[in-house]
């Protein structure tokens, strides 16, 4: 966003009339401008380059993208608008439901669900059919267990139902006879899925219609209290794609202050961001001095200054992390090109991410599944199963999430280092920059050191907003404060204002969504599907982009139907199990994304070097800008 | 046409067949889901099911005048019975006239349908509870109907006392599947040593009603005659009746044997001017009385099961004390979702009465001293009015499940939903006054405090609003979700979240303090104030005190507590999960404990508690988790 690159051609305002005073045309066209700008380059513009691309795909493939886009919508409104699809419905109470209120159901949504799931699931076979051998296995292996599930559900109330589930086990035969079918023969995206939808359908179509029936002949919820353990059971898969949204409300947030910042940039002269700067740098130290003050009255002056002690260490170690960085990258001084796209590099990795710290929530899925499985058949003796509860015991314990945290920390850390090697610093900037978080995060609530833990984004953010005031003095008293460097603190002071209020993003949406807590989420599920495809519009000979999209797609819808249920039978307790995840997603990622991007607008600024391009997450890096 | 304009034509028919399979599969799967799903596939009699207004939940008040002018009052409610309950629940004579109608074999048993699923999908069977008031006091019956694709016909009926069963054999049918003005039916058939037949005709169709309950048109007009012949004689009577769609049997004009006239007067969606006789006035103090004397000469004993048969059931709330002639506990379970009201006077346990919903009852029912009335919502999204004695007198809808406890404040019934809506509605009949939109579903009761009531909701929001209009006096957000009732204390509202803060509010709704009361852990029972403590249970089983001035902790107990306590003589009363129940004086010492029973009928399974203790009647009431209600109190005074 170089200063006086794109001019914005304006009009007399014909609405102000030709006898108003100069301000009031001048201020009609600057929100004229500011709308249109928000409409082509913000919305359009991000949307563009991170939806999925119909252009270029066989239409079979456009027609399953397009449908499924408007299940996912339809999904999305139900979801958004709280109780659109419940008010006025026969409501199904589950058995053991919430004391003094009971968990409700529409009747419709377990078999709307199951929809869903047969959908998402189909997706994810056909998706994995033609993906790296890994994915395959892994898809095949958790579909056919998913399914597995609810028919032997189904199977094990079949005295009650009167149905028969023989089709539906023939049906869930023929998934992987498919797979063998298909390994090796060239893909072909649209009869493949069609096929597998058929069966997967199929399946779990034979599964709800046996426990509707039970559920008919019994009258005391059963179907709906079977659908519901197995949606719960099911509703960790969702959890890497909730961890990822708590990322896209920051990613919306970082988003927004580019586009703001661009938008100065074009239309408002040096003097007028110097004052934006001064008049935000000063309301920010306001608000931060008040609320340090309320803290020390709280907690006293050495408890309110330690976390900042600790937050100071986490800032410097980001920084030594992009000097080591630039030096393993064999940067030397001066600016390079593309290094402003940290964002752009962390939506192709983000779910990546998410998967690995939600790895204690994930792996006990396939074991509770096949637990399930096997004792609705009848296949396993005590021993098996008590070893398989021991396993899950074992995931669900404290230590073992704290240590997967670490290893993880650690991991990114190398990982990030191979990056810097391969020539791309900012993934590893943003790998590290987590990496370091997770661990310095976990270091301080261990021992002597808990005195230093830091809990939201305040104290770091106290910390970037001291370091960047104080340059900007200094600069400013040196007569050194340049427009590439006001363009990058008034970034800084923007992105932080944002941050630190986190819930105005998402409270406009309060009012629409109708439940508390889970908002955010929602809103980063809807942003981060919106803006999140753009991997699908590449391609590999090993993992082509039908693949990839469908991949998506699936992954996306069974985690959306999941989340769906929840809402729509005001599941609190599963809610705020969602929100909290999303709230991790926020601290794990979204902040340490924050952190990367302050860390090289400051350092940017230090060297006086002009902000990149914005450039769209498949196209590379910007060229180089003249300094 | 060149190869290329052929290759061409040929991929563009690919990419629509292409499509069209996508289009396809899709319709397919979506049908899989949508036709054999939870759509009712048994689309017959569905007119007759309405005349007769056959619906899960639905309730009526009749009104008899005799031919002497008397009157006297029935109440209605009815329940369809899952197959499953139908044949392993109704006495072996009705579960056999269900088997006849379901083979069509008039010499079939129950045991020849045995766990037939599909042969049971052929019939549905409804029952209603029916509560007369008569000259000679109040008796409950359950009537026995069945709809098939014949139409609607009556099995029978089973009292609740000692009175004779009457089960016909086979059932008579009352209206056939689509009633038509001239249609004709009729039948014989046996019950006891009585042999009846039955003769009818539909007379009129498209009438129009205008009784109590007001103008409607989709009615018909049938005339029967019933005949009853017996070794000691014959008797004969004849009705013609009025069968609305949605409202039921709304008149009947008997003549001969058993003559006089019946009107409904309310139902679920109309309730017209009732003049009941007032019941009698009950002791107001005894509502919320708990047991004299010492702890140590207390007693735990079982009243009775709140579901009316072996069966077990998880309650849906802790049990309510009802002051009366003939007093009662009432309580619900989950499995069949009625209000049941367990007998606890001298004149005898057992049910007394039920009202069935439409759904689940979880709304602990709210009591009108004024009115003498019981309110109580249910998933169905109907707020019940029941008097004392067990008689429906109307009911007012929500969109969606009412789970708090209604309130009463100067004559309007206020209740929220889970639609997010809190309603006012008329004391007396129910009449809609008002209706406000809150910011979220509201789970949880209200209390009256200075005239207005005090709603919360899942949003966070604590709202004080006027009774008449429903206008906002004040409102605050506590920050988190609320899903316990709101406690009154002298001068203002304690409100618990689920972030564990316990918020105490003034009169007009400024806060006297707010504390974070367990760290943490969800509040989802309401605050108790005991002596000048407020007592706290959270989701991990800790009961915690507060100082009602300053919110400031005055001791806390870890264990398994449950619901909310209740306070006898500034002692707290509390349940825990292992089935006891622990007296604890104003420091948290235990002063006495009660266990329900380790064992529940040799079945090596203990029993525990949900919720805590309710006090009335000179006892502390608990329902253990199998839904048996426990009375405690003074040893040898404990009712059956």
């Amino acid at each position: 966003m170089t200063r006086g690159s794109g001019g914005a051609v304006t009009e007399p305002a014909a609405a102000a009339g030709p006898s108003a005073p100069s301000w009031v045309r001048e201020a009609w066209r600057f929100g004229r401008d500011a709308f249109r700008s928000l409409v082509e380059d913000f919305l359009a513009g991000t949307l563009r380059a991170g939806s999925i691309r119909l252009r270029g795909r066989v239409p079979a493939v456009q027609a399953v993208i397009v449908t499924t886009g408007a299940l996912l919508a339809l999904t999305f409104v139900s979801f958004a608008s709280g109780d659109l699809f419940r008010t006025g419905q026969d409501l199904l109470a589950m058995p053991g439901g919430r004391a003094g209120r009971g968990t409700l159901l529409p009747a419709w949504l377990p078999s709307f669900t199951f929809l869903l799931i047969a959908v998402g699931i189909a997706l994810l076979l056909a998706g994995a059919l033609h993906a790296p051998p890994a994915v395959r296995l892994g898809a095949l292996g958790l579909g056919v267990l998913v399914l597995m599930t609810v028919l032997a559900t189904a199977d094990a109330a079949k005295d009650l139902s009167g149905t028969v589930v023989g089709p539906g086990w023939v049906a869930l035969a023929a998934v992987p006879v498919v797979f063998a079918l298909r390994w090796r023969a060239p893909a072909r995206p649209g009869p493949e899925f069609v096929v597998l939808l058929l069966l997967v359908a199929a399946v779990l179509g034979v599964a709800d219609h046996g426990l509707a029936s039970a559920d008919a002949y019994v009258g005391d919820g059963f179907a709906a209290g079977q659908a519901g353990l197995i949606v719960v059971q099911l509703a960790a898969i969702a959890s890497p794609l909730v961890f990822v949204a708590g990322l896209d409300v920051i990613a919306f947030g970082l988003d927004a202050s580019s586009w703001s910042l661009r938008f100065i940039d074009r239309r408002v002269g040096p003097t007028v961001v110097i004052g934006a700067v001064v008049a935000l740098g000063l309301w920010r130290t306001r608000d931060t001095l008040d609320r340090l003050a309320g803290e020390v009255g709280d907690v006293g002056l050495v408890d309110t200054l330690l976390p900042l002690l600790g937050a100071a260490v986490l800032v410097g170690a980001i920084a030594a992390w992009w000097a080591a960085v630039r030096w393993l990258a064999g940067w030397g001084p001066g600016q390079r090109a593309g290094e402003d796209s940290v964002e752009h590099s962390s939506t192709q990795i983000r779910l990546w991410l998410a998967g690995a710290f939600s790895l204690t929530l994930l792996l006990p899925v396939p074991v509770v599944l096949l637990s399930q499985v096997l004792v609705l058949m009848d296949w396993a003796g005590p021993d098996l199963l008590a070893r398989l509860s021991d396993i899950i015991e074992l995931l669900d314990r404290s230590w073992v999430a704290t240590a997967n945290r670490l290893l993880v920390g650690a991991a990114l850390v190398a990982l990030g280092a191979a990056e810097a090697r391969r020539g791309r610093p900012p993934t590893a900037l943003f790998l590290g920059t987590i990496g370091l978080s997770a661990l310095l995060g976990q270091l301080f609530v261990t021992g002597p050191l808990d005195a230093l833990h830091w809990s939201g984004p305040e104290a770091v953010d106290t910390v970037w907003l001291a370091v960047t005031l104080g340059l900007t003095g200094w600069w400013l008293a040196g007569r050194r404060f340049t427009d590439t460097r006001s363009a990058r603190v008034l970034f800084v002071l923007v992105l932080g204002a944002l941050v630190a209020q986190f819930d105005v993003v998402t409270d406009p949406f309060r009012p629409l969504l109708g439940f508390t807590g889970v908002g955010f989420v929602v809103f980063g599920l809807a942003w981060g599907f919106l803006t999140g495809g753009a991997a699908t519009n590449a391609s590999t000979p090993e993992f082509g982009r039908s693949a990839r999209a469908y991949l998506y797609l699936g992954y996306s819808l069974l985690s959306v139907a999941l989340l769906h249920w929840t809402t729509v039978a005001h599941d609190l307790d599963l809610e705020e199990g969602l929100a909290q995840t999303g709230a991790d997603g926020v601290v794990v990622l979204g902040y340490p994304l924050v952190y990367a991007v302050f860390a090289l607008m400051v350092a940017g600024a230090v060297a006086d070097r002009p902000v990149d391009e914005l450039v769209g997450p498949d196209e590379g890096p910007a060229a180089p800008t003249a300094p | 046409m060149t190869g290329l304009a052929r290759r061409l034509r040929a991929a563009r028919v690919s990419g629509l067949l292409g499509v069209a399979g996508v289009v396809g599969a899709f319709a397919v799967a979506t049908a899989l889901f949508v036709v054999p799903g939870r759509v009712e596939a048994r689309p017959w009699a569905t007119a007759a099911i309405g005349y007769v207004d056959l619906v899960d939940g639905a309730a009526a008040l009749v009104r008899t005048t005799a031919p002497d002018g008397s009157t006297s009052w029935q109440s209605r409610s009815t329940a369809e019975l899952p197959g499953e309950i139908a044949l392993d629940t109704l006495p072996p004579t009705f579960a056999d006239s269900v088997a006849q109608l379901v083979t069509g074999d008039p010499d079939a048993r129950a045991a020849d349908v045995g766990t037939d699923v599909d042969a049971m999908r052929r019939v549905r069977v409804f029952a209603v509870t029916a509560r007369a008031l008569g000259p000679d006091g109040a008796v409950t019956a359950t009537e026995i109907m069945v709809a098939d694709r014949n139409g609607v016909a009556y099995v029978g009926s089973i009292p609740t006392d000692d009175g004779p069963v009457v089960a016909f054999s086979p059932p008579v049918p009352l209206l056939p599947a689509e009633p038509r003005a001239g249609d004709t039916w009729g039948g014989a058939g046996t019950f006891e040593d009585v042999e009846y037949r039955w003769t009818a005709e539909v007379t009129d169709e498209d009438v129009e009603y205008d009784g109590p309950l007001g103008p409607t048109d989709d009615c018909v007009r049938t005339v029967a005659e019933f005949t009853l012949t017996h070794r000691e004689g014959q008797g004969a009577t004849t009705s013609t009746d009025v069968w609305c769609d949605g409202l039921g049997n709304v008149s009947e004009d008997r003549a001969g044997d058993g003559a006089g006239r019946d009107d409904r007067v309310a139902t679920l969606d109309r309730a017209g001017p009732a003049d009941l006789p007032t019941a009698a006035p009950v002791d107001a103090d005894l509502a919320g009385a708990g047991p004299d004397g010492a702890p140590d000469d207390w007693s735990l004993e079982p009243t009775g099961p709140l579901t009316g048969s072996p069966a077990i059931g998880v309650p849906t709330f802790t049990p309510v004390y009802v002051p009366g002639e003939q007093p009662v506990v009432v309580g619900a379970v989950e499995r069949d979702g009625a209000l049941v009201a367990l007998g606890v006077g001298d004149d005898g346990g057992g049910v007394r009465w039920r009202i069935d919903t439409g759904g689940v009852t979880y709304s602990r029912p709210g009591w009108d001293p004024e009115r003498q009335l019981l309110l109580f919502g249910a998933s169905d999204g109907y707020v019940r009015a029941v008097d004392d004695r067990g008689l429906f007198r109307w009911a007012a809808a929500a969109d969606d499940a009412v789970a708090g406890t209604p309130v009463v404040a100067e004559g309007v019934v206020v209740f929220g939903g889970e639609d997010g809506v809190v309603r006012g509605v008329d004391a007396d009949t129910g009449d809609p006054r008002w209706d406000r939109t809150v910011d979220g579903p509201v789970a949880a009761g209200g209390a009256v405090l200075d005239g207005r009531v005090v709603v919360v909701d899942t949003s966070g929001s604590v709202r004080a609003l006027e009774p008449d209009d429903g206008d906002v006096a004040w409102s605050h957000g506590v920050g988190a979700s609320v899903e316990a009732a709101v406690s009154t204390v002298p001068g203002g509202v304690v409100v618990a979240d689920r972030d564990g803060g316990v918020t105490r509010l003034d009169a007009e709704g400024d806060v006297v303090w707010s504390v974070g009361a367990t760290g943490g852990d969800p509040i989802r029972d309401e605050p108790t104030l005991v002596g000048g403590q407020l007592l706290v249970v959270d989701q991990a089983g800790v009961l915690t005190a507060l100082d009602l001035e300053d919110g400031s902790l005055q001791w806390r107990l870890d264990g398994e507590f449950r619901g909310s306590v209740a306070e006898v003589d500034d002692l707290v009363v509390a349940a825990d999960g292992a089935g006891d129940v622990v007296v604890l004086d104003a420091t948290g010492e235990e002063v006495a404990r009660f266990g329900a029973g380790a064992d529940l009928d040799g079945m090596g399974v203990g029993r525990s508690f949900t919720y805590g203790p309710s006090v009335g009647g000179g006892h502390l009431w608990v329902v253990d988790d199998f839904g048996f209600v426990h009375a405690l109190g003074p040893e040898g005074t404990v009712p059956p």
